[in-house]
């Protein structure tokens, strides 16, 4: 089989398994939401856009969010673990799998920055530029940009030094910064060319020389592709179950530290085995501690008090549905089952995890909502509300399997 | 008196129809080292996970000091360790909780299990490594990892599964100088290997699958006469017995 087949192969099951999960997600209600969220938001656009400061700095959002998305050029590369034995040796006839690869990757990021750039189009319009030619302009100027980042990018990733490797992001972030700069600030079609010459040159002249002088960083382009499939797997995890959901251990020490603290007795054992999960496995602490803040800044921008409610049983909701998977967090080792514990400690430590960490946050949620409502009643009756949410939640339904993809 | 543990006539495997033992019968006394040794796919791993309780007999018993482990699970459970071929590690969790967790998990009180934690992380040269996480180790310290987990519980039996692959010579030796001490304390200890010369050595007993069946048990010089075969080693005997099949 060649490579090229092998690539169209590996794509394919990948997709094939997206579909399934983006199928549920459109069957689910979000993209329903999605709509009434466009509808609304395009509503509110136009009396966004007057409210908008003139001082507002247009021109170094637009340059600075571009630079980023220029800049990160994450290339998936649908690499498996047991590539590293069997396909090391046919690494010299693969260039034409990692082609498509980062050409495949750059076609995915570059409709996402088109997204972005029509999204922001009314902005656009109103502040950069009244024509939608140069609209145009600026779209293509991203698009080379955005192939010169993703082949420097897959010349960078032979570099083994994790610091220097982050010292040529940062270095193409300057430049791509300066580029988007005079894109946007329109700064005239000779800066831009010349700008986009000095990429090409740097691409021939210090990147191609790369790919001939390093081999491929193997253990690093595995890293990469499995950090790019778990985000995939954990935005369907807000859906359904997602099985294979693992990531990064980080030691996350002071927050491992309270874990310690629980009690040295055999009734205890899975207190600590979740407790420390979840505060160093899949990113759970992360996604609890975002829902918080995100959930505290919803409510915050909420007009209305029973608006405010629903927000924050909502937030402990999707927090409360995040957590469920870590349950089945040690699912694959055979050592909890044989350990001499009574059978159901699994389940009351579980719950018991599941109830502290929501009530810790609809807490947190509770003070807000103490703060922001003007209306007692509601106030009252949000917190019980919530209380009652996320307790029933713990008890009853956290350990109830949901649809599969 | 009863045997520390008793399998008589286990039958199973996992699936009904095809069972893959078939009649196992062996024993391990109290303050005994029995070898349990077999090819690859001879059925040593699946015996084990029958007599951890991970899988259901289809015939025959198991017991642990008189006990089946459908009569008191948590009982038949405290009374062994088991270290496994492959070793499984938590990824979240450092070399000094995992040793927490197996007190706490086999009820040893904390102060019992610091001394005893601190006394085999000096046995197996990793006091400095205390908070690593498993991602930083090598297959032998991983294997280390299993060993001192099963070693802090001190139980009445160890099932050992293949423990040499891996260990670094210091390692195996302290390894088999703490089985030679627990066996002295009285507790029993089923191994399974390949190393049969260490096994010669090491295990009082031997008991020989085949084809998920007991070909041959024994001491060394039982097995000997058995074979007919007086001053053969274990792995000439084992060659010679298995032969007809490879053959």
């Amino acid at each position: 089989m060649n490579v090229e087949q092998l690539w169209q192969e590996r794509a394919m099951m990948f997709w094939n398994e997206a579909i399934r999960y983006l199928r549920l997600i459109g069957n689910s209600g979000f993209m329903f939401s999605l709509y009434i969220l466009v509808l609304v938001g395009s509503y509110y656009y136009s009396t966004f856009l007057e409210w908008l400061p003139e001082q507002f700095p247009t021109v170094l959002f637009f340059s600075v969010l571009f630079a980023y998305m220029l800049t990160r050029s994450p290339i998936r590369t649908f690499v498996k673990e047991g590539d590293l034995v069997f396909l090391l040796p046919l690494e010299m006839r693969m260039s034409s799998y990692f082609r498509k690869s980062t050409v495949y990757s750059g076609i995915f990021q570059g409709a996402g920055m088109l997204l972005i750039l029509v999204i922001l189009a009314p902005l656009f319009f109103d502040r950069i530029h009244p024509e939608a030619a140069y609209w145009f302009v600026v779209f293509l100027g991203l698009m080379l940009a955005k192939g010169w980042n993703m082949a420097s990018k897959w010349a960078e990733l032979r570099i083994q030094t994790e610091s220097h490797r982050w010292f040529h992001a940062w270095l193409r972030f300057v430049v791509n910064l300066v580029f988007a700069f005079l894109l946007f600030a329109n700064a005239g079609v000779g800066f831009q060319i010349a700008v986009l010459a000095a990429m090409a040159v740097v691409y021939v002249w210090y990147y191609y020389p790369l790919l001939k002088q390093h081999r491929i960083k193997w253990q690093h382009l595995l890293e990469m592709e499995n950090r790019m499939l778990m985000l995939f797997y954990r935005m369907a995890n807000a859906f359904t179950d997602v099985p294979h959901l693992k990531g990064k251990v980080k030691a996350r020490t002071p927050f491992a530290k309270l874990i310690d603290r629980v009690e040295h007795s055999q009734d205890h054992v899975y207190d600590f085995m979740f407790g420390k999960a979840f505060v160093r496995s899949n990113d759970y602490l992360g996604i609890y501690l975002r829902l918080t803040a995100i959930g505290l800044l919803f409510m915050y921008a909420s007009p209305f008090s029973w608006l405010t409610v629903g927000l924050m049983i909502l937030f402990a909701y999707m927090t409360g549905l995040q957590l469920s998977t870590l349950y089945h967090h040690f699912a694959t080792k055979e050592l909890p089952d044989i350990y001499p514990i009574r059978h159901g400690l699994k389940e009351t430590s579980f719950k018991r995890l599941v109830k502290y960490l929501l009530f810790g946050q609809v807490a947190l949620f509770s003070i807000g909502l103490l703060l922001l409502s003007a209306s007692w009643l509601w106030t009252v009756a949000g917190i019980a509300l919530a209380f009652l949410t996320v307790y029933w939640y713990a008890e009853y339904r956290v350990l109830k399997p949901r649809k599969k993809a | 008196m009863s045997a520390l543990l008793n399998v008589s006539g286990l039958s199973g495997g996992y699936n009904i129809h095809k069972p893959v033992l078939h009649d196992i019968s062996l024993q391990v006394q109290e303050a005994e080292i029995v070898g349990l040794i077999g090819l690859n796919g001879a059925g040593k791993s699946t015996t084990i996970k029958h007599i951890l309780g991970l899988m259901e007999a289809s015939k025959g018993e198991i017991q642990i000091k008189g006990k089946a482990f459908t009569e008191e699970p948590e009982a038949y459970r405290q009374s062994l360790s088991f270290i496994p071929e492959t070793p499984i590690l938590y990824e979240d969790m450092t070399l000094w909780e995992h040793l927490r967790l197996a007190a706490m998990a086999y009820d040893i009180e904390e102060t019992t299990f610091e001394q005893r934690a601190d006394e085999l992380l000096k046995q197996f040269r990793m006091n400095g490594m205390k908070k690593w996480f498993p991602s930083h180790f090598s297959k032998g310290m991983r294997q280390k990892v299993m060993i001192m987990c099963a070693f802090l519980v001190r139980p009445e039996l160890y099932v050992v599964d293949e423990p040499f692959v891996g260990l670094d010579p210091v390692a195996i030796q302290s390894l088999l100088d703490m089985m030679l001490d627990m066996k002295e304390k009285g507790a029993g200890i089923l191994m399974s290997t390949h190393i049969l010369s260490t096994a010669e050595k090491y295990c009082d007993r031997f008991v020989l699958l085949h084809n998920g069946q007991v070909h041959m048990h024994g001491t060394m010089s039982e097995l000997q006469r058995d074979a007919n075969m007086p001053q053969a080693t274990l792995d000439d005997i084992y060659i010679a017995v298995t032969k007809d099949e490879i053959g």
